[in-house]
């Protein structure tokens, strides 16, 4: 079943009252944005149950669906708050530095709301959570779905 | 390394040492493993070579079976790294959500 959102928001108006924003306009603002839960791989949660060690929670925000991202990232906070090793480290640009080297983390990812749930075994850990996300859903995500954005009625859509 | 579970990665400048040893053997490998292993999925340990899988979720099963919830390399044999590219991060374009739905 896919996960289809109508995006709202509200404003305050200057004598405090509420009004409801245009949903154009809100998806336009915030982005294709949907509320997602991290967890720890699904390998790495048999591998912990089977000997007896907690597994810690998975956490949950929202994460922008962005196309322009190769590979998906997750707040590298939030990694660690999951208590995931990394398995690998890559080169990225940044805004402030020419290049900087991340944390590559297996993760899981499930939309809330429906019951999908894909793997996200090389999440790179960089942060987010200043922007207001736990995760930038790329490519790597985006090749198991079918994206419909719908500007003009401030929709989006995600189905496998 | 020895770094534990959920550990911070300890910095250098702007490189993060996690997995450095891995990532140097590895480069001292690399083109021995080109020849025996091209495009298969290494599992390296500290200065160890481990497995070498078909695909990545074979390796990642290797890597956890082995040594569980602790940093170990899995990186494909390939004659470069990987290029990331993350517009949004790499020119800053993130910014805060609107108001609350």
């Amino acid at each position: 079943m896919p996960l289809h959102l109508q995006y709202k928001g509200l404003a305050q108006r200057p004598d405090g009252s509420t009004t409801e924003l245009p949903a154009p306009f809100v998806l336009r603002t915030r982005g294709p944005a949907v509320e997602i839960a991290v967890a720890v791989s699904s390998e790495l949660e048999q591998s912990l149950s089977d000997a007896n060690q907690p597994v810690r929670a998975a956490i949950t925000g929202l994460a922008l669906i962005d196309t322009g991202a190769v590979a998906t990232c997750v707040d590298e906070t939030v990694a660690q708050q999951l208590g995931v090793a990394p398995i690998d480290v890559v080169r990225i640009s940044s805004a402030s530095h020419a290049q900087a080297d991340k944390s590559v983390y297996p993760v899981r990812l499930r939309l809330l709301g429906t019951t999908i749930e894909v793997a996200a075994s090389r999440a790179i850990g960089v942060p987010l959570q200043p922007q207001g996300f736990i995760a930038l859903l790329g490519r790597d995500f985006l090749e198991r779905f079918v994206l419909i954005y719908n500007g003009p009625a401030g929709e989006m859509t995600l189905g496998l | 390394m020895g770094l534990g579970v959920g550990a911070v990665s300890a910095r250098k400048g702007m490189r993060n040492v996690m997995l450095e040893q891995e990532i140097k053997y590895f480069e001292t490998k690399r083109a021995e493993w080109l020849k025996i292993y091209p495009d298969k999925f290494v599992v390296v340990k500290g200065e160890t070579f481990i497995d070498a899988c078909d695909t990545f979720e074979q390796a990642l099963r290797v890597g956890i079976r082995r040594f569980g919830n602790q940093p170990v390399l899995i990186r494909q044999v390939t004659p470069s790294d990987e290029v990331v590219s993350i517009p949004a991060l790499t020119y800053g374009l993130l910014h805060a959500p609107a108001p609350a739905v």
